[in-house]
């Protein structure tokens, strides 16, 4: 004879829902995948959040292949007769220099149009072909040296972005004096996260956190209502933070004097040299840009960090969709009003901010 | 026969279980997420987790050797705090950076590949930080 347990049923059937509802909420769950290399001399890391792990390592995997390939068409130091030589069109610019134009990749075309803007907007307070002033300096070579200064006067003669020729057309860039030669340092990283950025995007990624040295873009928030958290460091105690920024779908990065030190006869030399003087530029710690962009952040933090605080400042709030934040050479905390709201400052002693004069908007 | 399908002693039984199990459910979330778990040192070589460490306030003057792609690397470890003592690369920028002791601080070797980190259970306060 069958026997029908209606309590029994009810019990297992709830305990059956239970399992099944945990599961699924387990399933559903939100999981980080965190990948890093190293490329472009410093440490790039990509934390993806979503539910699909699958796809997070799959978009990670494509977007470090697309680091990697602008890494090698814009590394200005590759060891010759190597592949990488090969494959870097910086290179081919530079040898072509006062030569012939070079028909190039079409993203080292468009990152050599946006330094040329910008070495425009800033009257060539900024340039990229200031290759030959690093070299003189030894920047990204073994031994560095403070040049001579009549020998610093004859290179600074080489350095001019507006004669960089690039031919929209034949997608070609031309060097027209020999000797001249460019340096990606200050864009090839932000452009790269962008790219990176954008493949994360494509692949359905919605949450995603890239960070090259501390060239920082992110997608999404990290969660509903929170935003990604990016601490930005303190240009005299490297285990401190000014404040921390809340960002959401933009990036962040900072240039700063505390980078890329060479100690030469006793004294510190930092690698962000002003095309006017040939020398580091002085007026200021650090430079802090947001924009929706990690290229032109990337781009804007060094050109604004070779300006004049007040200078830099200005030109900060007229670009659209752009905040900065800067520490002055006498330890001023500067930064656009459009910041409030998305920065807590925590600096430590010695800093002087005016909190009220950053709070007119 | 005209017996109910539930006394009120089975409705009790049921909602307790229920509630039992949504009460295990949520503690089992609260410890996975809320509660940090100790304060752990992550060393990295080339990416790849090499060593984990956890610190504990009596952990004092450790010295680690560690193998980077391009040599050796010697990590102390003193209390809540991590320094890279040795490295095997040229510009020592690691060793010069001294100490760290907040989470969400890194101390990256490029050359050697080496990366120190800790662990980003408790770095919840911040993601990265930008330099």
């Amino acid at each position: 004879m069958k026997k029908y347990y209606p309590k029994l049923t009810v019990i297992v059937a709830v305990f059956v829902l239970l399992i099944i509802g945990n599961t699924y909420l387990t399933r559903t769950q939100s999981r980080e995948y965190t990948s890093e290399e190293f490329l472009m001399d410093t440490l790039v890391s990509i934390s993806t959040i979503g539910t699909d792990t699958a796809l997070l390592q799959q978009a990670t995997e494509k977007a470090f292949h697309e680091i990697r390939r602008i890494a090698d068409l814009t590394d200005r130091f590759p060891a010759v007769d190597t592949p990488a030589y090969q494959k870097s069109d910086i290179v081919r610019i530079n040898e072509m220099a006062g030569i012939k134009p070079v028909i190039v990749d079409e993203d080292v075309f468009k990152m050599l149009q946006l330094a040329q803007e910008y070495s425009r907007l800033t009257e060539g307070a900024f340039d990229i072909t200031i290759g030959p002033v690093m070299d003189l300096w030894g920047f990204g070579q073994q031994k560095q040296k403070v040049p001579e200064s009549h020998e610093l006067t004859r290179t600074l003669a080489l350095v001019n972005s507006t004669e960089l020729l690039l031919d929209e057309q034949a997608h070609s860039a031309f060097l027209k004096k020999a000797g001249m030669s460019l340096d990606l340092g200050a864009v090839a990283k932000g452009y790269a996260v962008e790219k990176a950025a954008r493949i994360l995007e494509e692949s359905g990624v919605k949450k995603a956190l890239i960070d090259a040295g501390g060239n920082i873009r992110v997608l999404g928030e990290k969660d509903k209502g929170v935003p990604w958290k990016i601490g930005i460091q303190d240009p005299r105690n490297p285990a401190a933070l000014l404040g921390i920024l809340s960002l959401k779908n933009e990036a962040a990065v900072t240039s700063g004097d505390y980078h890329r030190n060479v100690q030469i006869a006793g004294k510190t030399y930092h690698h962000l040299i002003s095309p006017r003087t040939g020398y580091p530029a002085e007026y200021n710690m650090s430079v802090t840009v947001l924009t929706r962009d990690a290229s032109q952040a990337d781009l804007l933090s060094t050109a604004l960090f070779l300006l004049e605080p007040q200078q830099a400042l200005a030109l900060g709030t007229k670009l659209s969709d752009t905040e900065v934040l800067i520490v002055t050479a006498d330890k001023k905390i500067l930064f656009t009003p459009g910041l409030r709201g998305k920065i807590e400052l925590t600096p430590e002693e010695g800093y002087i901010y005016d909190e009220k004069a950053n709070d007119k908007s | 026969m005209t017996r109910k399908l539930m006394t009120k002693a089975d409705t009790k039984l049921l909602l307790a279980i229920i509630l039992l199990s949504l009460f295990v459910f949520a503690l089992l979330k609260f410890y996975a997420t809320v509660l940090p778990t100790e304060r752990q040192v992550v060393i990295k070589v080339s990416g790849e987790v090499v060593k984990k460490i956890s610190l504990q306030e009596g952990t004092h003057l450790q010295k680690i050797t560690i193998e980077g792609k391009k040599g050796p690397a010697i990590i102390e470890i003193k209390g809540w705090k991590v320094r890279m003592v040795e490295a095997f690369c040229p510009d020592k920028l690691c060793v010069k950076q001294g100490w760290i002791s907040n989470p969400g601080q890194s101390i990256i070797c490029v050359p050697n590949e080496v990366v120190l980190y800790f662990d980003a259970a408790e770095a919840n306060f911040i993601d990265a930080i930008t330099h």
